[in-house]
């Protein structure tokens, strides 16, 4: 186990290079951030003090190693833009956009796995035709316009909930970016739930289970439920980049301040730094929760050997 | 060529702003409707009123951008200026209501003879907001060496201000100062064995030592900036600047303490110490600022009672426009603005009023500062003549933008390089109506008839939502008609400003916004002497008699007489339609039923320290 985390581990470093290196590209290699930071009547002593202060005159090759190893010391520069460390305001921001995906993704694996069950036992009931039919508005649905939805019928229309803010203002303000954000994959694995208990209740071993006088629920909780979860866990590690895509326009609508409300920052004001650091940190999410995915995965079904 | 009859434009509009709306917005509104609808939105908070019991409470506002800096010397972006101008204040402010000029920290100033020397009296009792910066704790008194500290830190290339343009080149001594400090940066780097440094200015880089010396010399001050006294600032100018009072207003010429920035450091922008109406509090990134009211502030209302009135600010940060309409519809913002364009229809009927679900809600509108205008390079062959600049002015409808795609929002602008909101100035609507056959006269008479032989266009325009791109659809639609064929090309606005301050494209879209209410602001856009690198006249516009009386008009001191001159000054640019002009835009804003005191100016400044809460409301 440990050699195949480390194995993945040193497999990442080549992913996040070309990362950083094509950001980079994007972002610095196409105009002066310092022009737009002095505005309209800079002078040039000004632009050559923050050229001095940021670097920016020195060449390309020098500035790219400079913020990669800055990176691995931790050190993402100062915001052009807003002034601040990028690293230490990433780190403030970073429990924020957990708490959302963790909430989200909760809700989404124990409300999808439940429905998906309950989908796969009543097969062709009114049950399975109504969850169905839930799922398939969940996935139809695009998250922003459910979001507003959401704001319009429980914040203005039946005022339960603040329109937008962080559990600072109330523990209360994590339900509705929370519930919109796991919509969709919550209707994703409902759905895979509910054709993968399917297929498992058809093997022949669980025939074999009921022949040998097993009770129906003892069949589904101690073989067809355990079985049916991996192809779940699959899907939970791709709808990962989804929530993640999906948290940048969540904590835009209800003001969530986390780490997709920063790279929307850094893309308004072509803040070259912050949006270097932004896109960084995620990839390195996205390597991380893969790799975590993977493990579980080979919890879950022993016939997956981690070192393929 | 092709010559497009009239009935097409109506038709491509009606395709254009969409087969799903009304159909009242493709009838054109006349001026007299627009007003008589416009006058009927009366608000009470329009007016400095008093209270007539307790106040106190907290004011809520959003930021729809996230500030860059609430350290003056930084403050160029509104998301900022909205929160600084409760920090912090200067030597003089704008009246809230007209934007005139009006003692604030100076309770009076003398100007000499020669225009050159101003001198200002400054009010005792007026002091910082407390701050651990100071060794009590307890904000000291604002005394002159204070401006002279706060004004020279923006002249200094090493705070890289971009306000430093405010003082430079008319301040006796700033830029002499500029370059000491930066030939003694140069110096000591070849002394150190370092060599030239290639972060240098082009001119202290390829300097001789000698030259640096000389330079070297100047004095490690702003000459121009003395304080005879601590309740005495003078200013000495080196040429005739009368806007310079203007200036004094902007947030670059806000006054600061020396032991803030010193005790802050780099994290001043963040920690924020003036002598405003309001204290800072905190800044959380992306999520809120938070004001208390100044207890020391120093002024008072007119039966006494001491400003501000409000306890407390709160600003938050939320970007999606829809949710902080919902915030206002809840009671937890005291105003919206803009007012979000997707709730225009469920906001107002058709005829400007409030629908029943808003009525308790005040509007404001105000004309703005803001311009718009289409750039034609003077100095390309092809506008050159100015038959041609005046055909295209005359080939535009500039009712039709106003009515359909900003509806209530644009003011056609028939010729006005000031905008028609500017305090004191005798502004006059311009001469170019809409006249089709007229500008094809005059296309005729440049040697193109019908168009013929007039090479494709190319409009140059930045995407900024939807709207640019919109307008410049029904300019070409316009010009198709006089012949001219146009081509849009949307590029990204740092690419859209370097390719026009270079002179590299000769049709552009672009808007300005006055800085302070002098006419010299917006005229500057087409001085001969502000042509690139120097300044922003991006369409090189130049004209001797523009420059003389533009130049005379600003070494006359009285504010009456400069914009008389500035006005004959204008009339000659106009004529020679320097631009295409478009219209000058006019804003909304939604505001809580409880909110008074609360002007909406054309410059869209926020004193917040007359406004209050009305909680019989």
């Amino acid at each position: 186990m440990t050699t195949y985390i480390i194995r993945r581990l040193l497999a990442a470093i080549p992913i996040l290079f070309g990362v950083t290196l094509l950001t980079y590209i994007l972002v610095e290699g196409t105009a002066d951030p310092e022009k737009l930071l002095q505005g309209q009547r800079s002078d040039q002593a000004s632009l050559e003090s923050i050229r001095e202060k940021f670097g920016f005159n020195d060449p390309h090759w020098k500035r790219y190693l400079n913020f990669v190893t800055g990176a691995i010391q931790g050190d993402l520069g100062r915001s052009l833009a807003f002034n601040f460390d990028v690293a230490t305001e990433i780190k403030r921001r970073f429990p924020a956009t957990a708490l959302l995906a963790v909430t989200a993704l909760s809700i989404a694996v124990i409300f999808g796995v439940a429905l998906g069950v309950i989908a796969a036992i009543y097969q062709s009931r009114w049950q399975d035709g109504g969850t169905m039919l839930i799922s398939l508005i969940g996935i139809s649905f695009p998250i922003f316009a459910l979001a507003v939805f959401l704001q319009l019928l429980f914040c203005v229309l039946i005022p339960w909930f603040y329109v937008t803010g962080y559990v600072d203002r109330s523990w209360s303000c994590l339900v509705l970016p929370s519930v919109a954000l796991a919509t969709r994959p919550l209707a994703v694995i409902t759905r895979l739930m509910r054709s993968s208990m399917i297929e498992t209740m058809r093997s022949p071993y669980i025939m074999t289970a009921r022949a040998k006088g097993l009770s129906r629920a003892a069949v589904l909780a101690k073989h067809a439920f355990k079985n049916a979860l991996n192809p779940v866990l699959t899907a939970i590690s791709g709808s990962l980049a989804e929530l993640l895509a999906g948290a940048f326009f969540i904590e835009m609508i209800f003001n969530w301040p986390g780490i997709g409300k920063l790279g929307f920052d850094a893309v308004m004001k072509s803040d070259p730094f912050l949006l270097e650091g932004t896109v960084l940190v995620a990839a390195l999410i996205f390597i991380v929760v893969n790799i975590l995915t993977d493990i579980l995965y080979s919890l879950v079904d022993p016939r997956v050997r981690l070192t393929h | 060529m092709l010559r497009l009859p009239l009935f097409f434009i109506p038709l491509l509009l009606a395709l254009l702003v969409g087969c799903g709306s009304r159909t009242e917005e493709s009838n054109k509104l006349t001026k007299e409707q627009v007003e008589t609808r416009l006058a009927a939105l009366s608000c009470a908070a329009d007016e400095i009123t008093l209270p007539d019991g307790p106040t106190g409470g907290t004011f809520r506002f959003n930021s729809l951008e996230t500030p860059n800096s609430l350290d003056p010397a930084w403050i160029r972006d509104t998301a900022s200026s909205d929160i600084g101008t409760s920090i912090h204040e200067g030597l003089i402010e704008f009246d809230p209501v007209d934007m005139s000029v009006k003692p604030c920290i100076a309770e009076s100033w003398e100007i000499s003879e020669d225009g050159l020397t101003y001198t200002f009296k400054l009010r005792a009792g007026v002091f910082f907001q407390d701050n651990p910066c100071f060794p009590d704790g307890q904000g000291r008194e604002v005394v002159a060496s204070d401006f002279k500290y706060s004004f020279e830190r923006v002249c200094d290339p090493r705070v890289a201000s971009p306000g430093a343009w405010m003082f430079l080149d008319f301040v006796e001594g700033s830029n002499a100062y500029r370059d000491g400090v930066s030939a003694r940066r140069e110096l000591e780097r070849r002394a150190s064995g370092e060599g030239r440094d290639p972060n240098s200015e082009d001119r202290f880089r390829a300097a001789e030592d000698a030259q640096l010396q000389e330079w070297a010399a100047s004095p490690d001050e702003v000459v121009g900036f003395a304080c005879p006294d601590d309740r005495t600032f003078v200013v000495k100018l080196a040429i005739p600047f009368s806007p310079f009072i203007f200036r004094l207003g902007h947030s670059f010429s806000w006054v600061v303490p020396k032991e803030a920035v010193e005790f802050y450091g780099d994290n001043f922008f963040k920690n924020p110490v003036g002598a405003g109406p309001f204290k800072f509090v905190e800044w959380i990134p992306g999520q809120k600022v938070v004001l208390e009211k100044h207890p020391k502030y120093w002024m008072k209302d007119a039966n006494g009672h001491q400003l501000p009135y409000l306890d407390r600010i709160e600003v938050s940060r939320i970007e999606d426009t829809n949710s902080e309409h919902y915030e206002l519809l809840n009671g937890h913002l005291d105003f919206q603005f803009p007012i979000p364009i997707d709730q225009w229809d469920s906001i107002f009927d058709a005829d400007l009023n409030l629908k029943a679900d808003y009525k308790r809600f005040q509007v404001q509108w105000v004309n703005t500062w803001r311009i718009e205008y289409i750039g034609m390079l003077n100095t390309d062959p092809l506008f050159k003549d100015v038959r041609v600049r005046q055909a295209f002015n005359y080939a535009i409808d500039r009712e039709e933008i106003g009515s359909t795609i900003l509806r209530y929002r644009a003011i056609p602008n028939r010729g006005q390089v000031v905008p028609g909101s500017m305090p004191d100035y005798p502004s006059e609507d311009g001469p170019f109506k809409y006249d089709p056959t007229k500008a094809r006269e005059l296309l005729a008479e440049a040697g193109y008839p019908n168009g013929q032989g007039f090479p494709e266009l190319t409009l140059q325009l930045n995407s900024a939502g939807r709207d640019n791109e919109k307008i410049a659809e029904i300019i070409q639609a316009y010009l198709a008609v006089i012949g001219v064929k146009v081509q849009l090309k949307v590029v990204d606005w740092r690419v859209h400003l370097d390719t026009v301050r270079e002179g590299k494209v000769r049709f552009y879209r672009l808007g300005w916004i006055n800085d302070y209410p002098s006419p010299e602001n917006s005229l500057m856009l087409v001085w001969g002497k502000n042509i690139p690198p120097m300044g922003e006249n991006y369409a090189r516009y130049q004209n001797e008699k523009f420059d003389e009386l533009f130049e005379k008009a600003l070494s006359i001191t009285d504010i009456q007489e400069q914009n008389k001159v500035f006005r004959e000054a204008e009339e000659v640019a106009v004529q020679e339609a320097p631009w295409l002009f478009l219209y000058t835009m006019r804003r909304f804003r939604l505001v809580a039923p409880e909110v008074r005191g609360f002007p909406f100016n054309a410059g869209d400044r926020r004193f917040l320290k007359y406004t209050w809460l009305d909680k019989s409301s």
